[in-house]
Parts: structure tokens; sequence; C-alpha cells
């Protein structure tokens, strides 16, 4: 089954690394929808079905938190896979996160350590079989 | 406390652009002379235990490279995608120093990155020049600095 992704960060630039690493991780990918901040998210999250949501905290207009706090108030996405990638570095601020049922990656990350982190919250395949997709060096070539 | 905090913001510098930009970030050179040269740079400023700003400024071609690095693609990035790159990196070297300065525990609040002036007045409480591939790039932190975050005296 591909996964619907949705990417949400203030940056396009950051949205561009996320996307590119997302496609080199080998994971079945479907669409891939973008949002620069928590409502434009949430605008996504009404029109598209969405299998995993990777968003940012620190945003205009909506923050990260807000969003992750609308997501887990709503049955329809009480149970989506989240994932914040964020420079958040406050261990309070993770753990709050985390009391939410999201992951987290920590900005600067590595396209090994998303990938590791994305696979932990989709469950869709063993990291083993797609050691081929995202391989040892692909960093340079992100 | 301000040999500390120059420590930190070098490893939070070097750390940003091995990992998001993919170059190798070194101290400056002995031999290296004069200010550095900057035709851009991006501030981002923080409110916690402490307030303060953040500053990133380096020169237009450095930016080309860091940004494209950063996409990865093979058309050269626009104006536009080279100034979000460069926000970028100041907002990750501020969210990465913080914790390293108050302790992991600590809550800051990041607004979100503005360009300013390359010329600011004043003297910030830490302030690193890193090369990369042979351009530098100049980071500088601005706080108040409260008594109780400062470091005790030995």
């Amino acid at each position: 089954m591909a996964l619907n992704v949705l990417v949400v960060d203030d940056s396009a630039v950051m949205r561009a690394m996320v996307i590119k690493t997302l496609r080199l991780s080998g994971l079945p990918l479907g669409e891939v929808h973008e949002a620069s901040n928590g409502e434009e998210a949430l605008r996504q999250l009404d029109a598209h079905w969405i299998d995993l949501a990777l968003i940012d905290l620190n945003m205009p207009v909506m923050d990260g938190e807000a969003l992750l706090a609308c997501l887990r108030r709503n049955p329809e996405t009480a149970q989506l896979p989240v994932i914040v990638v964020s420079t958040e570095g406050s261990t309070t601020r993770i753990e709050a996160l985390r009391r939410q049922g999201a992951a987290f990656v920590h900005k600067p990350f590595t396209p090994e350590q998303l990938r590791g982190v994305i696979l932990e919250v989709t469950g869709v395949a063993d990291a083993s079989d797609l050691d081929e997709g995202l391989g040892p060096g692909c960093g340079p070539d992100f | 406390m301000q040999a500390t905090w120059t420590r930190a913001l070098a490893q939070a510098a070097a750390l940003t652009f091995e990992e998001l930009c993919f170059v190798v970030a070194e101290p400056q050179p002995p031999t290296a002379q004069g200010d550095v040269r900057a035709d851009m740079a991006v501030a981002v400023a923080f409110s916690g235990p402490f307030a303060g700003v953040l500053v990133v400024q380096l020169e237009q071609a450095l930016l080309e490279v860091l940004a494209a690095n950063m996409l990865g693609d093979e058309a050269p990035p626009s104006a536009a995608q080279q100034e979000d790159a460069l926000k970028e990196i100041a907002n990750v070297i501020c969210g990465n120093v913080l914790p390293r300065l108050a302790g992991a525990e600590q809550v800051f609040r990041l607004q979100a990155p503005r360009r300013v002036s390359v010329a600011l007045p004043g003297a910030g409480v830490a302030e690193v020049v890193l090369w990369i591939e042979g351009w530098p790039v100049q980071v500088q932190l601005y706080a108040e600095v409260p008594a109780a975050v400062e470091e005790p005296s030995p």
C-alpha cells in the first residue's frame, strides 16, 4: 500500500529536503502534499487522505503544537502517525509531544535518521528490505 | 562565560553546516585577516530563560553553494530559495545552540528568521567565523543573560 504523506514546514527548502529524503527512502510513496503552516495542513487533511504527517513546530499562523493538538482532538485524525521534525532541543517540549503520540526527529537530521523514524512510525516495511533505496553515502547526494 | 558560549556556538554551527548543507565548516584559519564580507544576513530572535538574537551572515557565492547542496537539484537555486535556505540554517543553528547554553530541559521560543542589515551595531556575547570551501561565514549571538544563567566564577 502506498503512503500518502503531508509535509508541513514554513521553509520551502526544508520541505524539499524532507520530500527528497522520503523519495530516497524506498518507502512506498503515494501522494505527497505540502503545507507551510498548521492551518494549511488542516485544509490539506480535509481534502486528501493522509497516512503520515511530518510537521515542523515553529511556524506562522498556526504552529506545530497547535496543529498536533487539533489532530488529536479530531476522531478522524486522532491516530494519524505524526513525526515532528524540528530544531527543538528542550526535553520538556519533546516529552510533551511524545505524550501526544508524535515521534520526533531533530534538525539537522541525516537521511538515515529520518528514514529510521519513518520506518518505526509507519511499520510499512522491514528496514533490511529498503537498504537498496537509501544506502550509505546518500547524504552528499541529498 | 564567553569562551564556553563561543565553543558551543561553533559546535552548533559546524554540526548544522555538516548535516544540513553537507559541507565541512572549519574554524577561522590563523592566516585569515580582516572583517568578514557579507552580502546577506539573517537573524533569529528568541526568548526563554534568556532572550536574544542569533545572526548568520555570509557571501552570496557561499550561499549559492549551500542552498544548492540543501536542495540537491541540478538547477541553480533561485534568490528566494537562497534566502529561505539561509533562514533555515540560522533557525537550526539557533535551535541547537540554546540547549547547549541553558540546559536541555529549558524551553525557548524562536521567532521566524528574518533578513537584517549586514552591519549590526555592538558586539555579541559570542561570535565565530567558520570557513567553508574557502568562504567565511560569521555567526553572532546577542543575548541579555540573567546572572542565574551565567557560569559561576571559578
